[in-house]
């Protein structure tokens, strides 16, 4: 706790460092696309999402092993914690990429693999939040979520080679590749950084949420203590 | 960046739904945090009223 508290103004420091000049170099400096033209500006903030989408969500999958192997106390803490912000960072890279393909693609959208796969994963969320609110009982609830978040990461591979493994409309990518990227630096430069803000703001919000989360817990403890003393 | 360039409105809409997205997002994380401190704050001061009155203070 008292790391966290050194540690969460920095954090935030550098997410706001982050999204200025990433913003800066992707709204002010980067050219537009010769084919997309300004529509490539998107990317800035649609990439980074589906990025941390699955990022949190590996997140998720680790702390959830770690829940039902080694039993750490913080590990399904920290998975349940992470959930609502990799639904939003999902949510987010569909609507994004909705709004980039309508006049690019001449269409909202289409079931091919990487968006239906996209899809999926934001299904994945909900339903690993929903588990949470269902069951009362948080260590039959942890160990239900765990096994869904684990059993769901299969998902996340899929959503990766999609577009190697099948016929997609969508490009394939163009990042993270064996031979390289294949952006020119003045437009990759800008998505790193993006991408770096997005990894920091979950940083930022994941540490807030796991403390809330402990706290919550506490509060639950005390609350089932005072009212098995009273009975 | 050019205003007047085609479908600029996807551009400045993508940003404005990031932007309501995350600050969402944030405002929700902050509330429940704030709710949290503040009823664990008040459960301290029940257990120490309640430690005061039964006579055991340090307890």
């Amino acid at each position: 706790m008292r790391l966290q508290s050194t540690v969460q103004p920095w954090v935030w420091i550098i997410t706001f460092a982050l999204f200025g000049v990433g913003l800066f170099l992707g709204l002010a400096r980067a050219p537009a696309d010769y084919q997309q033209g300004e529509t490539v500006r998107i990317m800035y903030v649609h990439v980074p999402a589906a990025w941390s989408a699955l990022m949190v969500y590996t997140v998720m999958a680790v702390a959830s092993i770690i829940g039902i192997v080694f039993r750490h106390p913080l590990a399904d803490i920290a998975a349940k914690a992470a959930a609502p912000i990799g639904a939003a960072f999902c949510f987010l890279a569909l609507a994004t990429g909705s709004l980039w393909g309508k006049p690019m693609w001449g269409t909202w959208w289409v079931w091919d693999a990487r968006l239906t796969s996209m899809f999926v994963l934001l299904l994945l969320y909900l339903g690993y939040m929903a588990i949470w609110q269902a069951i009362d009982d948080p260590r039959r609830a942890s160990r239900i979520a765990a096994i869904v978040a684990i059993v769901g990461f299969i998902n996340v591979p899929i959503v990766k080679f999609s577009v190697d493994w099948w016929y997609s409309l969508h490009q394939p990518a163009s990042v993270f590749r064996t031979d390289g990227p294949t952006i020119h630096p003045s437009i990759l430069t800008p998505l790193l950084i993006m991408g770096l803000a997005y990894s920091f703001l979950f940083l930022a919000l994941h540490l807030i949420s796991i403390r809330s989360e402990i706290g919550a817990r506490r509060i639950r403890q005390t609350e089932l203590a005072r009212t098995g003393a009273l009975q | 960046m050019d205003f007047s360039a085609p479908h600029m409105s996807f551009v400045i809409s993508s940003y404005a739904v990031t932007f309501v997205v995350l600050g969402a997002l944030a405002v929700w994380i902050f509330a429940r945090a704030r709710s949290v401190t503040r009823r664990l704050q008040q459960l301290d001061d029940e257990g120490a009223e309640r430690r005061r009155k039964s006579g055991h203070p340090q307890a």
